[in-house]
């Protein structure tokens, strides 16, 4: 009897176990495979031990024990202390408890003590379990029968011998069938009717993959956003020009669309309120001040959310993936501190010291990459956020200046605002050194900053540029990656070394893949990039000599003759400069201004500011567009028929000829002059003392002609290019069989080559003549230019319905409603169904991207967030408003 | 019941504590389900529970089958019925019995029916002698999980004499017969030429249905048997005393025991060899129980033993003094006496001239101090004691298998 019960409870003990480790799947992986086992394996023990226990299994049992309590620790202190890691460890550690004890378990009240804890690891189940599916409802009523029946067998003695058995026996057991449906039924309903939701996520439990809840900033902003598109759609229409109409609509979509971008979204914030602020003759002023306000509130909310994500998103990946525990935590202070800094400087010191932080993580490149870009997007986010609030305070105070400082400071904002090329930067910026000295003290900090988060928004801004340029459809996405991580790491380079070893590779890698080079996007990235270099260099440089007793006055000079070698055109001026400067820090060492160690300091800062000067004027020689090399090269030539012994007369022939040559922009006209010099030159030649002159204007003039014919055929492919690129009708793999024939048109070596390679795109564009046509005829007909799905984000509770609208914009910039021809379809109908009238209907939580098909065109569209509740108030409104 | 429960309780508190704070801190629902899942199992188990409480009634009664002497099993059969419309599920039925010390028994009743009766057959233990008063019996009320109860006590109470134990005796000493016989009453199996009429008196339980007089059953509205004389030529007097000051020894194995033990065994045998007894002790008062037979009268005697305890302070010697002219001649004298009450002997030996047989039964007290050596001291005893006077004095030591004394005559 006693054996018969001993032995179902260990059965019962099994089962309970057995489910929990089914539940804690996804946490045990494959452990709770060898859990189960060590489970059997211990029940068994116990089972044939039961009469003779071994005091020496006990002993061994607990020296097991102490290692798993010592395994947890090690595996705590070395975990990310992320709460479900920690939990993970713990139900680990629990289980692995639970085997030691099972050899244990002959011992009724170690017996207990296992079925006792199985109900915290029961209760750290929900956090493993992905989703509660048929099969884990049942395993988790099971573990709740388990516990019944042990309650039946611990108290009541289930197993009675069988002739005291009697029908009636099974009625308690109907009646606690009976009871546990209630206590559901009952449960659901509480459950459903009071839901603990007054205190949020995010305590001391965040949460982690799970699709987030809206937060209250969230909803504000999709609020906010819906109204601004609201607002400025309805005025789209009232603007009388369609240009007008055309770049507010742009403006718009580029200011309501989740960019990682910081610099569009300000052109777009700035753009709009002027454009709204300005309504065209003979309408009505509208209501500009709440529009400007509401704008500019929207960007502040986009903001703050766009650092919230890009910090969650860090958070995300710091849960992922193992960081050990003592970066997780510097990298989490550091954002932090990045997110609430409140000056560039900080924000700056903080960034770079996370960036170091992440390099030296024990973590695989990916994730190191994945960080970066996370640390950049942050990073922007909250200059952009600073340069604002800074832009703000400035203006402000610019308003309440008096006198002349007024004038002067009145167009400072504006002038700040609209930099973008790093020429700009230089000129504005030297119109700041000077304004320096008259600004009030309270100004002169500020003006700096703004001036100096600018410089870092326009350098994200170009290396964003240049990476849009990178997208070169026929490149591979893995080559893309690689070259954006190059112009990433330019953006982030920190020194002259890193500068121009990722820009060197960076061109030799866009000349090995064989593409049109970028060569503007990038000269202008490494241009503000490395003006922004010289310019901290410079601080540091004025910073250390601030270290020393030097007077001011000389401090003053020395800094000057460095700005001087800022503007300098050639290296040997800068090099000669700098070696002037040296001289002087010498000197300044000899009288004693400053000690060896800044000396050794000074001397590194002046290499650096060198290397970093004579890089900027490398680009500004590659730079040099083919033109110019042509110009110049044409220059030479020139200067060097002056220079000849030539007679005046053949002098001017020359020159007249070389003229022609260059005003020559077909290839017949080229040819026709070329040969027409060369004739002229070999007759030169002819004559007696002529003859090494004709062969040095031979030698200078073969470049030139090789300049010309590569401008004449460049010029002539652009043109052509560019009337492609007009044939918008081409689908992609046409443009792609051109841009070909323009490469190989390009790179033809002969001339038989190229007339031959000329002749066959042209034939090629004449077969595709009549389907050009035949196409166009078509798009005619539509000729619709874009499709809006407004609104283009919401969040509706559950059991709401919306209807979306789709406009219609044609090429002729008219605006209208599409109604009947539309098809609608969600990407989640489980979550959100749409009808065919585009009335949408929240059915569950969760998202979804609403898209309609209006005549094979597919128009990506709203995207639906169904919420589960809203408050009170709101949703009441909300009814009000949809009976209405 | 309260001590196995307050642990589940304190775990189902923590887990409810814990699971509205994790509730309140997450999004996770399972947590919040979780939540009110305990809180419906508590409130819909205790509403449970306060109904069965308030509308169960339920009728228990108890019976004892047998007489139980010492160290005996006690078998009692508990009938319980439930009076209510409403059936009763997960009763458990606590007794207290009192008779082995700290045990109370619990019987599970998972179903009774409305209106449908059970019997429970339980047992316990009786290890001491005495006079005890089992009940009252406690239900609790449990809700279907097993998780609350609610208590209620039902006040009944049953009345249990636990005897002491007795030897078998084989023989026994030739007694002294008396000259005139001696009637006692009792109610025999079988009339004889022994027997006469004596009476009548109501009807006990075990009395013969022969034996029941009708006519005045009829008249008295009771049964009523016929009570006969039995006549008898022997007679014998047990005196003892329980004297506090010389109850030595260690639980069971005291002198007073070991006292009441044989006196019992005698009584037992004497009773049954049809000899009239009569029974002179001090257990803290003077108890005088007059000569009579029959197992009713045995029945009497062995509720006074089983209740009396070793409080006299006085001596022997003084109780013989009071008592000595009540036992009558040509009778038997039976003294259970410790070694140390040896001198009030050699004052009962003038009984010896009204031909009054002296059987001493002594009790040797130093073997109940120090259970060592026993057969030495006893030696020494026997020695000590002389012979003379024609007495053969029994001596019992602890520990002795007091029936080994009662075979060899």
């Amino acid at each position: 009897m006693k054996d018969k019960s001993f032995l179902a409870e260990l059965a019962l003990t099994f089962s309970l176990f057995y489910l929990i480790i089914f539940l804690l799947r996804d946490a045990l992986s494959i452990y709770g495979l060898y859990i189960i086992f060590g489970l059997i394996s211990g029940f068994c023990f116990s089972w044939f031990i039961r009469e003779k226990p071994n005091p020496w299994a006990r002993v061994l049992m607990n020296l097991v024990a102490v290692g798993i309590f010592v395994w947890i620790i090690y595996s705590l202190l070395n975990s990310s202390l992320l709460y479900r890691e920690v939990m993970r460890i713990f139900s680990k550690g629990a289980l692995f408890f639970a085997v030691v004890f099972s050899f244990n378990a002959y011992n009724s009240r170690s017996l207990t003590y296992l079925q006792a804890l199985s109900i915290p690891l029961f209760m750290c189940s929900p956090l493993f379990i992905k989703d509660y599916n048929a099969v884990s409802l049942i395993s988790i009523s099971g573990y709740f029968i388990g516990w019944f029946i042990i309650f039946k067998v611990k108290f009541y003695g289930f197993f009675k011998p069988a002739k005291e058995k009697k029908p009636q026996r099974y009625h308690p057991l109907y009646l606690a069938l009976i009871f546990f449906i209630i206590i559901l039924v009952s449960s659901w309903t509480l459950f459903s009717n009071f839901p603990l939701r007054e205190i949020k996520a995010g305590g001391f439990f965040p949460l982690e993959g799970v699709p987030e809840e809206e937060t209250g900033l969230e909803k504000e902003y999709y609020a906010l956003q819906s109204r601004v598109q609201d607002k400025i759609t309805r005025i789209i229409p009232e603007l009388n020009s369609t240009e007008d109409r055309y770049e507010v609509l742009e403006l718009l979509s580029s200011l309501l669309k989740e960019s990682p971008y910081t610099v569009e979204v300000e052109k777009a914030e700035s753009g709009l309120i002027t454009q709204l602020a300005h309504p065209g003759p003979g309408l009505e002023k509208r209501d500009t001040p709440e529009m400007t306000f509401m704008i500019k509130n929207y960007v502040d909310k986009k903001i703050l959310i766009n650092l919230k994500r890009n910090k969650d998103g860090m958070i995300d990946v710091l849960k992922k993936y193992l960081f050990d525990i003592k970066n997780r935590i510097s990298i989490l202070s550091r954002v932090n501190k990045i997110q609430y800094g409140d000056s560039y400087e900080k924000l700056d010191k903080s960034s770079k010291e996370l960036k170091k932080n992440i390099n030296n993580a024990f973590a695989s490149g990916s994730i190191k990459r994945e960080m970066g870009g996370l640390v950049r997007q942050l990073k922007e986010w909250k200059v952009f956020e600073l340069y604002r609030e800074k832009m703000n305070a400035l203006n402000q105070a610019a308003g309440s200046a008096g006198g002349e400082l007024k004038k002067e400071l009145a167009g400072l904002p504006q002038e700040i605002g609209q930099l973008g090329e790093a020429a700009d930067f230089r000129k504005t910026g030297n119109k700041l050194e000077g304004l320096k000295e008259r600004l009030p003290a309270q100004l002169k900090e500020p003006v700096n900053e703004i001036f100096n988060l600018k410089l870092e928004m326009s350098v994200s801004e170009k290396a964003r540029s240049l990476k849009s340029k990178l997208e070169i459809p026929n490149l591979s996405g893995d080559k893309i990656t690689e070259l954006k991580e190059l112009v990433d790491d330019i953006e982030d380079a920190e020194g002259y070394q890193d500068l121009s070893k990722n820009s060197s590779e960076l061109q030799v890698r866009i000349t090995a893949e064989d593409i049109d080079t970028p060569k503007k996007e990038i000269a202008g990235l490494l241009e503000i990039k490395t003006y922004r270099l010289v310019k901290e260099e410079k601080e540091k440089i004025a910073q250390t000599l601030k270290e020393g007793i030097l007077p001011d006055a000389q401090r003053e000079d020395f800094l000057k003759g460095l700005e001087k070698l800022e503007s300098a055109q050639d290296a040997e001026k800068v090099i000669s400069g700098i070696e002037k400067s040296r001289a002087a820090i010498d000197k300044f060492l000899e009288q004693g201004f400053i000690n060896q160690g800044s000396k050794e300091n000074l001397a590194k800062e002046t290499e650096e500011f060198k290397d970093l000067l004579l890089f900027q004027l490398t680009i500004k020689e590659k730079e040099m567009s083919r033109e110019e090399e042509l110009f110049s090269a044409q220059k030479r030539w020139e200067e060097m028929i002056e220079k000849s012994p030539l007679s005046e007369e053949a002098k001017q022939l020359l020159k007249r000829l070389s003229e022609e040559f260059s005003r020559a922009d077909t290839f017949s006209k080229l040819e026709s002059v070329r040969q027409a010099i060369e004739k002229e030159i070999e007759s030169l030649a002819q004559e007696p003392g002529l003859e090494k002159e004709a062969e040095k204007l031979k030698e200078a003039f073969s470049p030139v002609v090789q300049m010309q014919r590569m401008y004449v055929i460049d010029k002539s492919l652009f043109s052509l290019k560019r009337s492609i690129d007009k044939l918008e009708e081409l689908d992609y793999r046409e443009k792609e069989i051109l841009k070909e024939y323009l490469k190989t048109i390009r790179n033809s070596s002969t001339e038989e080559e190229f007339k031959r390679r000329l002749e066959a795109l042209k034939n090629y564009l004449d077969s595709k003549e009549l389907k050009k046509e035949e196409k166009s005829q078509e798009k005619e007909l539509i000729s619709l230019w874009k499709i809006y799905i407004m609104p283009s984000q919401l969040v509706v509770p559950v059991g709401s319905s919306v209807l979306l609208k789709a406009i219609g914009v044609y090429e002729n910039m008219f605006i209208k409603e599409l109604g009947a021809e539309l098809e609608w379809s969600s990407s989640n109908p489980n979550a959100v169904w749409v009808n065919e009238k585009g009335l949408v209907y929240a059915l569950f939580k969760g998202k979804a991207k609403i898209s309609a098909l209006y005549r094979g065109k597919v128009v990506e569209g709203a995207e639906v967030i169904v919420v589960d509740q809203i408050p009170k108030g709101i949703g009441e409104a909300i009814k009000r408003d949809l009976k209405r | 019941m309260l001590k196995l429960f307050i642990k589940r309780w304190i775990v189902l508190l923590l887990i409810l504590i814990s699971t509205l704070i994790i509730g309140m801190k997450t999004s996770m629902l399972f947590f919040h389900f979780f939540f009110w899942f305990l809180v419906s199992v508590a409130a819909i188990n205790l509403a449970w529970i306060g109904l069965e409480y308030f509308t169960i009634r339920l009728n228990l009664s108890r019976r004892f089958t047998g007489k139980v002497e010492e160290d005996d099993t006690l078998e009692i059969e508990t009938l319980i019925k439930n009076n209510s419309f409403f059936p009763a599920f997960n009763l458990v039925l606590e007794d207290d019995l009192s008779c082995s010390p700290g045990e109370k028994e619990l019987l599970l009743v998972d179903y009774l029916g409305a209106g449908s009766a059970l019997e429970l057959k339980y047992s316990c233990l009786c290890p001491l002698r005495g006079n005890y008063k089992i009940g009252p019996f406690t239900v609790y009320f449990f809700d279907p999980f097993g998780i609350f109860f609610l208590k209620k006590t039902y006040y009944i109470y049953t009345q249990l004499y636990v005897y002491p134990r007795t030897f078998e005796i084989k023989k026994f000493p030739v007694l002294t017969r008396g000259f005139l016989p001696w009637f006692g009453i009792q109610t025999t199996q079988v009339s004889g030429d022994e027997d006469e009429f004596f009476g009548i008196r109501e009807y006990k339980e075990g009395d013969p249905i022969k034996k029941i007089h009708w006519i005045s059953t009829a008249r008295k509205r009771a049964l009523i048997v016929k009570q006969f004389q039995r006549q008898s030529f022997f007679r014998a007097t047990i005196i003892f005393n329980l004297e506090k000051e010389k109850n030595f020894g260690a639980g069971k194995e005291r002198v007073a025991e070991y006292t009441i033990r044989i006196a019992a065994s005698l009584a037992k045998y004497l009773i049954e060899k049809g000899i009239s007894t009569e029974i002179i002790a001090h257990a803290g008062e003077i108890v005088y129980i007059p000569f009579n037979k029959g197992p009713e009268y045995l029945e009497d005697i062995f509720k006074f033993l089983a209740t009396a305890q070793a409080e006299s302070r006085v001596s022997l010697g003084e109780i013989f003094e009071e008592f000595s002219l009540y036992i009558p001649g040509d009778s038997n004298l039976i003294v259970i006496i410790p070694d140390t009450d040896w001198e009030y002997l050699s004052a009962m030996l003038s009984l010896k001239k009204r031909n009054i047989n002296i059987m001493p039964m002594v009790l040797v007290t130093s073997t109940f101090l120090n259970p060592f050596d026993k057969e030495k001291i006893k030696k020494d005893i026997r020695i000590k004691i002389s012979p003379d006077a024609n007495l053969n004095p029994i001596f019992f030591a602890q520990g002795d298998n007091l029936e080994e004394f009662f075979q060899k005559y």
